[in-house]
């Protein structure tokens, strides 16, 4: 009976939160994305793996110095009211950017594979509409969501046993000599955008009750996600050739149509749609971050529903719009990913920031003693 | 969303009609002193209200009652006996030992117990009044439950008498623990509500929330047990019943026990059970009387046959409509066949079925129970196989419709039995509108309103969504009994376990 009470995330909260901020529509792309170091990719993930533990662990330090505040909040404390209006303009539109990026994504593979006939019109507002029902329930009806969106999809795992029967391990085998450092950091670039969403956890922060814990629980969040990735890029490596992996832009459309079951065909049409839970966890969670930088913006960090619509209205406008493929491709493709990274670098700032207003109001404070 | 729609409708309600100072739903009169005069007043065209003239002790005494409520044999025995055998001038207070005195200064009382089946004695000289509790009226016999039925276990159920119901309680808990309280609920029927919980075990947090909130319902009067549910449930525009009803004794002793609270109203047999969970819908009390092996599978079957009476239409509609590619060879062309002279799409040809399903059903629920078999035999038969002929369906879709029917049936609670049929419509629109995808969206909807459900402010989905691990020992898995040791984590209850854990 948690109704009213500000900490609401359990661990376990906290852990699927995180796993799901990670995958989403991205994973069916991944191997392609990865696909600058070839049968290495396994080992990318790794990287990010260890990379964003790292990070999570420095991020983390800047939340606990404020733990009953939103990320929202912090800037505000740190670099003043005006500086931190442009942050969370900066960051909701990002969060914005994000949603569309993830729902467009989702409904053109669901447009291209399971309704040809149709527009994307109709299936991304159905889709925009259970986004709007699930952030209306706050931030633990998202983590609620992003519980059964695990254990309702998770089991799709089985399906790789098809790719594994026939597999070429001899793929498996480390060709670190084969990739020069600029294929690694292509690839690291290219694939980050999986691993970005772990950083919206300063975001949900002072809703977790054990905060003490909470780098635990997320570093379980991140691995779980990361053990699910090499789970999907080793069926990749083992089953498509060098070939395969550098030109198929959806490799997990292809592992599907390698199952064979003697009552059901074309089993990727009930798994890409099934698949909608994920995008829907992770496109919750970045709605939410979008509505809270409007709840920021213009009622002083208090819940107004109004700004849910607005934000989902924008983010369907991002998608349905008129907008140029130019410019999409632009937007989704390339600054998104620089857009994460700021974001993900913005704590580190603020971080350093807090540390050097606290030393120098130390030295004042001794100052002014002194004298 | 649900709240700016209850806003505008109370706003346009407020407005049309007049408002609550003019015409006020509870009537809070002054208190009136009790004279004969007003008795009469008030007693005015109720033709059963039976005035009669004594004199007892010398003393003229008029006796009032209400004949429909009042027994002449409970009368003779409580009233007329006992005065008759008085000797001297013994006072009659003391003569009828039941009897109490009635306060003078609050006319509406004395009225309110008149028409509860009090009879009055009101002494003319001393301006006194006596008052006796004389209701006796005939009541249904306890039965077996009708609409809960099990093989074995306790075969009495709750009856429409709060009295007895109350009774076939405590004759299976004797302790003090069990606390009961009762109030006096409905503006125009002053219906009598019990509040039941056991002190020592029912959180103490759910226990005022409800005593909360049966305090704070005002409405004109309860005619059954269901309406007075919907008052008390956290979601009242949700499809899914989010609080227990149940007429079966055994499994109102078991919430009790359990930590839950029990509501229960007079004039209706079944009895609400605070706070409850979706998976609770499935189960029966039956699940413990049964070995754990069998009690598991059934609650498999009743869970799985949810998801597949909920899906099993939809999906035949989304794969003919849209993905007929997921079918194999021989399976798709026996559903061409099978359709081929079938003029409507496949939604339109599943809606018309179900359609048929459910009038055929609440036809075989009105009617008398020989005709209504007969109805539900001759419409299933008579009706699907010349439908089939008739081309307006296939008889692989009368096979799907017949069997998801069959499945939205398996869950005990009657009300989940009715969310689950309406729930089904949706996944079949959405199936036709956009297919699989389309399911799948609804199905997320589903789930996220699922989950967002509370009872009593706890989670709806528990065990789904643990309160605690020993939850899944009474899951869709029921564990064997020695593995029950404790209350479920929905209760929240004061004791955990339910017995000791730590002799020797």
């Amino acid at each position: 009976m948690d109704t009213g009470k500000f900490k609401k995330l359990n661990k376990y909260h906290v852990i699927f939160l995180v796993h799901c901020s990670l995958s989403g529509i991205a994973l069916f792309s991944l191997p392609y994305y990865l696909r600058h170091v070839g049968y290495n990719m396994w080992m990318v993930l790794l990287i990010y793996g260890v990379l964003s533990s790292l990070l999570l662990k420095v991020i983390l330090q800047l939340s606990k110095q404020f733990p009953n505040d939103t990320f929202y909040v912090i800037m505000e404390k740190v670099v003043g009211k005006y500086v931190s209006k442009l942050l969370h303009v900066f960051i909701l539109s990002y969060a914005i950017v994000q949603v569309s990026n993830i729902g467009k994504s989702y409904v053109r593979i669901v447009q291209s594979v399971t309704l040809p006939d149709f527009t994307i019109t109709f299936p991304a507002l159905t889709l925009f509409l259970v986004m709007i029902s699930i952030v209306n329930g706050g931030i633990k009806s998202i983590a609620r969501f992003c519980i059964l969106s695990f254990f309702l999809t998770v089991w799709m795992g089985y399906y790789s046993n098809w790719a594994f029967s026939d597999a070429n391990v001899h793929h498996l085998y480390p060709r670190l000599h084969e990739y020069h450092m600029i294929d690694w950091l292509n690839g690291l670039f290219e694939g980050s955008q999986i691993m970005l969403g772990f950083v919206l956890i300063v975001f949900f922060y002072p809703y977790i009750i054990d905060q003490k814990k909470a780098f635990k629980h997320a570093a379980i969040g991140i691995w779980s996600g990361i053990g699910i990735m090499i789970l999907i890029c080793i069926a990749s490596i083992v089953y498509f050739s060098i070939w395969q992996i550098e030109h198929l832009l959806y490799p997990l459309l292809n592992l599907f149509q390698a199952v064979e079951l003697s009552n059901v065909e074309r089993i990727e049409t009930m798994g890409i749609s099934l698949y909608a839970f994920l995008v829907l966890s992770k496109a919750s969670l970045y709605l939410w971050v979008a509505k809270k930088g409007l709840d920021a913006l213009f009622s002083k960090h208090k819940n107004r529903t109004r700004h849910l619509f607005i934000v989902n209205g924008i983010s369907v406008l991002l998608v349905l719009g008129p907008i140029p493929l130019i410019y999409q491709t632009f937007l989704y493709e390339k600054w998104v990913i620089y857009w994460g990274y700021a974001v993900i670098l913005l704590p580190l700032f603020l971080l350093i920031i807090n540390h050097w207003k606290k030393r120098k109001k130390g030295n004042d404070g001794k100052e002014a003693s002194a004298s | 969303m649900t709240e700016l729609l209850w806003k505008w409708f109370r706003n346009r309600i407020l407005n049309t009609t007049t408002t609550p100072q003019q015409n006020p739903t509870k009537e809070v009169p002054n208190k009136e002193n009790v004279t004969l005069e007003s008795i009469k007043t008030k007693l005015k065209d109720i033709d059963d209200a039976q005035q009669k003239e004594l004199t007892i002790n010398g003393e003229k005494v008029v006796l009032i009652y209400i004949s429909a409520l009042v027994q002449t044999g409970t009368l003779q025995d409580l009233i007329f006996t006992p005065l008759n055998q008085m000797e001297g001038k013994l006072p009659p207070e003391h003569v009828l030992k039941n009897s109490s005195i009635a306060d003078l200064q609050d006319l509406q009382v004395l009225i309110n117990d008149i028409m509860s089946g009090y009879t009055v004695l009101y002494f003319l000289e001393r301006e006194f009044v006596l008052k006796v509790n004389t209701y006796s009226v005939n009541e249904r016999s306890i039965t077996a439950p009708e609409s809960e039925t099990t093989v074995l276990g306790p075969q009495d159920s709750l009856t429409e008498a709060i009295n007895t119901s109350l009774s076939l309680i405590k004759r299976r808990i004797r302790s003090a623990n069990l606390k009961t309280k009762i109030f006096q609920m409905g503006t125009e029927t002053n219906d009598t509500v019990a509040v039941l919980y056991m002190d020592h075990i029912a959180n103490e947090e759910n226990v005022q929330r409800v005593l909360h909130r049966v305090k704070n319902i005002e409405y004109q009067g309860f005619v059954g047990m269901p309406i007075f549910k919907q008052m008390l449930e956290d979601k009242p525009f949700s499809p899914f019943p989010q609080h227990g009803i149940s007429v079966r004794t055994d499994y109102t002793t078991e919430a009790l026990l359990d930590g839950r609270v029990i509501v229960m109203v007079d004039g209706s047999p079944e009895a609400a059970i605070l706070p409850a969970t979706f998976f609770e819908m499935f189960t029966t009390t039956e699940d413990f009387y049964n070995r754990w092996t069998t009690a598991s599978l059934l609650r498999v079957i009743r869970l799985g046959g949810f998801l597949v009476s909920i899906l099993l239409t939809s999906t035949y509609v989304s794969v003919l409509t849209y993905h007929p590619e997921m079918l194999p060879p021989t399976l798709l062309l026996m559903l061409s066949e099978s359709r081929t002279q079938v003029p409507f799409p496949p939604v339109l040809e599943v809606l018309i079925i179900e359609m048929v399903i459910e009038i055929l059903r609440e036809a075989g629920a009105r009617m008398p129970t020989k005709i209504g078999q007969t109805i539900g035999i001759v419409g299933g038969i008579v009706i699907g196989t010349a439908a089939v002929e008739a081309g307006l369906s296939s008889n692989v879709l009368i096979v799907l419709v017949a069997v998801s029917a069959l499945l939205s049936f398996l869950p005990p609670n009657y009300l989940m039995s009715n969310a689950i049929r309406l729930v089904r419509y949706g996944f079949i629109i959405a199936g036709g509108l956009l297919g699989m995808y389309g399911q799948i969206i609804f199905f997320a909807w589903l789930m996220n309103h699922l989950s967002n459900l509370t009872s009593l402010g706890s989670p709806y989905m528990t065990p789904f969504i643990p309160r605690q691990w020993t939850d899944l020992f009474n899951s869709v898995f029921r564990a064997p009994i020695n593995f029950i040791v404790t209350r479920s984590g929905m209760s929240r209850a004061k004791k955990q376990l339910t017995r000791p854990l730590d002799e020797e």
